[in-house]
C-alpha cells in the first residue's frame, strides 16, 4: 500500500505540482525564475565547488535519461567490447566529482557569515536532499554492480508504464532499499523545483549561441522602419 | 547609412571639483536599497588612483570589451559563445564584493539602549551584508584624493606607458598632481554587457541609446559584469540580478535632467544628442588603437546635413529629436571643436560619454628660489605638466597624444583669448597667433567660452521628452499608465519557500 503510494503515486504528484507551479512562476514572477549566485560575496572556494558539481551533475543526468529513453539502443551500445566497464567508470568518476563538488558548496555555505546570509531553508533542504541522492546512486555504483547493464531493464519498463498512464512497479520488486531510496529521492526533488533555486533548471540559455551580438529594443514601433535588427 | 539618436554627455574636466554631489543624488534616488547599498551608478575617481572598483581599468583581470581577433574581426575579450557556457557555473573574472567594498551601518540603537555604565556607549560598524560587527577596511571613495599613495595611485595601471621621471615627477612631494573623473555607464554603442548577456536581458532602446538590464528577464548569470570594460554593471548579491545606470530615463523622458547632472555643482556636465551611423559600428571600431578616436568620430553624423535629416526621418526619428541633435552642447564639444574625447576608447565599446581633459593643475616649478609657473613659450606647456600628456592620452585616446594635445591647446587657446578680452594688457597678434596655432577663430573660441563657462541649464541640457503617450494611447489608456511606470519592481524575487 505505501509503496504504491511512493511509486505509483508519488511520480505524478510531483509531475503535476512541477509542472503546473513551473508555469505559475513563468507567469507570475518570472524576476524568480533563476538561482540566487552567491559568487559576488565569496569567489574563491565557490571555484572548487561549483564547477565540479554542475559538470558532473550535468552529465550523470544525461547518462541517466539516455538509456531510460532509449533502452534498446543503449543495449546495442551495451555489447560493444569494452563499453559497459568505460560507461562505468566514467559514471562513477563524475559522481565523484559531482559528490566532491557538493562536500565543497556545503561547507562553503554554512561555513562562511556571508553566504549564510543569503541562506534560506528551502535551500539547505535541497543541498541535503541532493547530497543525500548522490550517496545513494554512488552506493548502487559501487554495490549493485553493472548499473549500466541492469538498471536499464529494470526502471525503463517502470518508466514507460508511468508515462502511459499503467504504472507497474513489479520490476521494482527486488532492487532494495538503496535503489527505492533513490527513486523515491528523484520524484521528491523533481516535485521541489517550483518551490526552490532548482527552477533554474529551466533558465538555461539555450537562444544565447545563436543570438546576434546587439540587441535594439524600440518602444514605438515606427522607428524601427527600414533598419536592421541590430 | 542607418541614423540613430544616442543620449550622449560631455563631462568638462577642468570644471570638476570632485565633491561627490552626483554620487549622492544617484544613490538617494537609485542604489538605496538592500543588495545595492555597494553600488555606485555614478561616481567619481581621483586619478592618478586605482578607482572604484578597485583596478577597474585592468582587464588583463577582469577581461572586459572587445578585442580584435587575427582576421580583424570583433570578439568578446572575456567569453565566446562556448566559453561563456561554462562560465555560467563559476566566472573566473567577476569581481567579489572585496574588489568594491562590504557595505556597512552603524549600531546608532547602542546609543540609547545601552547599560548604563562607566563607558560612553558607541555605534559600532555592522556589515549590511552579514549583520555582524565588522572592521571597515575599504568603502566608497576610500581613494579620493590620494594621488602618491603607493596603494593606490602607485597602481593604476595607466601609468604604465609612463617613464620613471615622469611618473616621480608625477607623485614628487609638494609637486604632486592629480585630477577628477566622474564615471556612469557610457550607454556605449557597441556595448559588450549586452553582447555578453546569456539570458538576453541587457538591451539597447532604440529612440535614446540607452542601455537597459531587463530584471524579468535577468538570470543572474553575470557574464555582464565582468564584460563592462568601466565595471558599471553590477551584481545585486540580495534580488540575485544585475543592475546599472538607467540614465535617469523615468527623468529623462519627461524632459527632466538627469540626477547627477541636476545636482552638479561644477555645472561640468553636458547633456544632449548624438546622431551616429548603426551601420558602421563594427567596422569603426575594428581600427588599430591610433586611429580609435577619429573613427570614432566618424562614426557620429552631421545633424545639419540634409542627408542625415532625411534618412533619420525616413527611419521615423521624431522631428523634436532631429532639431535637438542640431543644438547639442555635446556635438559642439565633440565633433565641432574636438575638445571632449572618449574614455578608454580602446575597450572597443564605442563609449558615448565624453570627457574634455582637464588643463589643469598649471605648470609650476621653483627656479632658483622664484616660483615660476609662465612657460617661456605657451605650448610647450603640456610638455612641463604635472600631469603628463602620456598618461591623459592613455586615458582619453587608447595612447594617441595628438587628439589630447589638440583638445588641450585649443582650451589654453581660449584661456589666453578671454585673459586678452578681459583684463586686457595681451599682445593682441601674440594672442592670434596662439589662436592660429590651436586650430581656432575668435568666434569659435568665444562660443566655446560661452557654453564651457556661462551656458544656462537650456543650454547644457538639451533633450527632447519622448513622448512616450504617443505611441502608449494605441494600446492603453495614458491616464492609467501615467505614474504606474517607473524603475523595475518593488516585489523582491522569490526563489524558495
Amino acid at each position: 500500500m505505501f509503496d504504491a503510494f511512493l511509486f505509483q503515486i508519488l511520480p505524478y504528484i510531483a509531475a503535476v505540482v512541477c509542472v503546473l507551479g513551473v508555469t505559475y512562476r513563468f507567469v507570475r514572477g518570472p524576476i524568480g525564475v533563476s538561482s540566487l549566485s552567491s559568487q559576488f560575496l565569496e569567489g574563491e572556494t565557490i571555484r572548487w565547488g561549483s564547477g565540479p558539481w554542475h559538470l558532473g551533475i550535468i552529465a550523470l543526468l544525461v547518462g541517466h535519461i539516455l538509456p531510460l529513453l532509449a533502452p534498446r539502443f543503449w543495449s546495442t551500445l551495451l555489447q560493444i567490447p569494452g563499453f559497459l566497464p568505460a560507461v562505468e567508470g566514467i559514471g562513477l568518476a563524475l559522481g565523484f566529482l559531482a559528490a566532491g563538488g557538493l562536500f565543497v558548496l556545503i561547507f562553503r555555505r554554512f561555513g562562511n557569515a556571508r553566504i549564510r546570509a543569503v541562506t534560506s531553508r528551502m535551500d539547505t533542504l535541497v543541498l541535503f536532499l541532493l547530497l543525500g541522492q548522490v550517496i545513494l546512486g554512488l552506493s548502487v555504483a559501487l554495490g549493485m554492480r553493472w548499473g549500466a547493464a541492469w538498471a536499464p531493464g529494470v526502471l525503463a519498463p517502470y518508466i514507460l508504464s508511468l508515462a502511459t498512464l499503467q504504472p507497474d512497479i513489479s520490476t521494482l520488486a527486488n532492487l532494495g532499499w538503496v535503489m527505492h531510496a533513490h527513486i523515491i529521492g528523484a520524484w521528491v526533488l523533481l516535485g521541489l523545483i517550483p518551490f526552490s533555486r532548482l527552477i533554474h533548471l529551466l533558465s538555461i540559455p539555450v537562444a544565447f549561441p545563436t543570438r546576434p551580438h546587439q540587441k535594439v529594443v524600440w518602444a514605438n514601433p515606427r522607428s524601427s522602419r527600414g533598419s536592421r535588427s541590430l | 547609412m542607418d541614423v540613430r539618436a544616442q543620449t550622449s554627455m560631455v563631462f568638462h574636466l577642468d570644471k570638476c571639483i570632485g565633491c561627490h554631489t552626483c554620487s549622492v543624488a544617484c544613490k538617494n534616488i537609485w542604489t538605496d536599497r538592500p543588495g545595492a547599498e555597494y553600488m555606485w551608478w555614478n561616481n567619481v575617481e581621483t586619478k592618478p588612483g586605482t578607482g572604484f572598483p578597485s583596478n577597474w581599468e585592468d582587464q588583463v583581470n577582469f577581461k572586459g570589451g572587445w578585442v580584435r581577433d587575427g582576421k580583424g574581426k570583433l570578439r568578446l575579450r572575456g567569453q565566446g559563445k562556448i566559453g561563456a557556457l561554462l562560465k555560467l557555473f563559476y566566472n573566473p573574472n567577476q569581481p567579489g564584493l572585496d574588489d568594491y567594498y562590504e557595505p556597512w551601518t552603524y549600531t546608532y540603537r547602542d546609543l540609547f539602549d545601552a547599560p548604563e555604565g562607566d563607558d560612553q556607549p558607541t555605534a559600532v560598524p555592522v556589515s549590511l551584508v552579514t549583520g555582524k560587527q565588522m572592521e571597515i577596511k575599504a568603502g566608497p571613495n576610500w581613494d579620493d584624493d590620494l594621488s602618491g599613495s603607493p596603494i593606490y595611485a602607485e597602481n593604476d595601471p595607466n601609468l604604465e606607458g609612463l617613464t620613471e621621471e615622469e611618473r616621480q615627477a608625477l607623485f614628487a612631494v609638494e609637486g604632486m598632481a592629480m585630477m577628477y573623473v566622474p564615471r556612469i555607464c557610457n550607454h556605449c554603442v557597441n556595448p559588450a554587457c549586452v553582447a555578453s548577456c546569456p539570458s538576453g536581458a541587457l538591451y539597447k532602446r532604440g529612440e535614446d541609446g540607452i542601455v537597459l538590464v531587463n530584471q524579468e528577464k535577468c538570470r543572474g548569470w553575470r557574464s555582464c559584469v565582468p564584460a563592462c570594460p568601466y565595471k558599471k554593471v553590477y551584481y545585486n548579491w540580495k534580488t540575485g540580478k544585475s543592475e546599472k545606470c538607467i540614465l535617469c530615463f523615468p527623468r529623462v523622458e519627461t524632459g527632466q535632467a538627469p540626477a547627477c547632472f541636476h545636482s552638479c555643482v561644477g555645472r561640468i556636465r553636458f547633456t544632449g544628442v548624438l546622431l551616429y551611423d548603426a551601420d558602421r559600428i563594427e567596422a569603426a571600431m575594428s581600427v588599430d588603437d591610433d586611429e580609435l578616436v577619429d573613427s570614432q568620430l566618424s562614426v557620429i553624423l552631421d545633424p545639419n546635413d540634409p542627408e542625415v535629416q532625411a534618412t533619420a526621418r525616413m527611419k521615423g526619428m521624431p522631428e523634436e529629436m532631429i532639431r535637438a541633435a542640431q543644438r547639442s552642447p555635446v556635438y559642439s564639444f565633440v565633433k565641432e571643436w574636438g575638445l571632449a574625447l572618449p574614455l578608454h576608447p580602446e575597450f572597443r565599446t564605442l563609449p558615448m560619454l565624453f570627457y574634455v581633459p582637464p588643463l589643469l593643475p598649471v605648470v609650476g616649478r621653483m627656479n632658483d628660489g622664484v616660483y615660476d609657473h609662465e612657460p617661456h613659450d605657451v605650448f610647450n606647456a603640456f610638455d612641463e605638466a604635472r600631469i603628463p600628456l602620456d598618461y591623459l592620452a592613455t586615458l582619453f585616446a587608447a595612447g594617441n597624444r595628438r587628439p589630447v594635445e589638440a583638445a588641450l591647446k585649443k582650451l589654453l587657446a581660449v584661456r589666453y583669448h578671454r585673459r586678452a578680452e578681459t583684463l586686457g594688457g595681451l599682445d593682441p597678434e601674440k594672442i592670434q597667433a596662439i589662436l592660429d596655432e590651436a586650430g581656432l577663430d575668435r568666434e569659435t573660441a568665444d562660443s566655446i567660452y560661452r557654453l564651457s563657462m556661462i551656458s544656462d541649464p537650456s543650454e547644457r541640457f538639451v533633450m527632447p521628452p519622448s513622448n512616450r503617450e504617443e505611441f502608449i494611447e494605441a494600446e492603453q489608456d495614458v491616464a492609467e499608465c501615467k505614474g504606474s511606470c517607473g524603475f523595475g519592481k518593488n516585489e523582491a524575487p522569490r526563489r524558495g519557500w
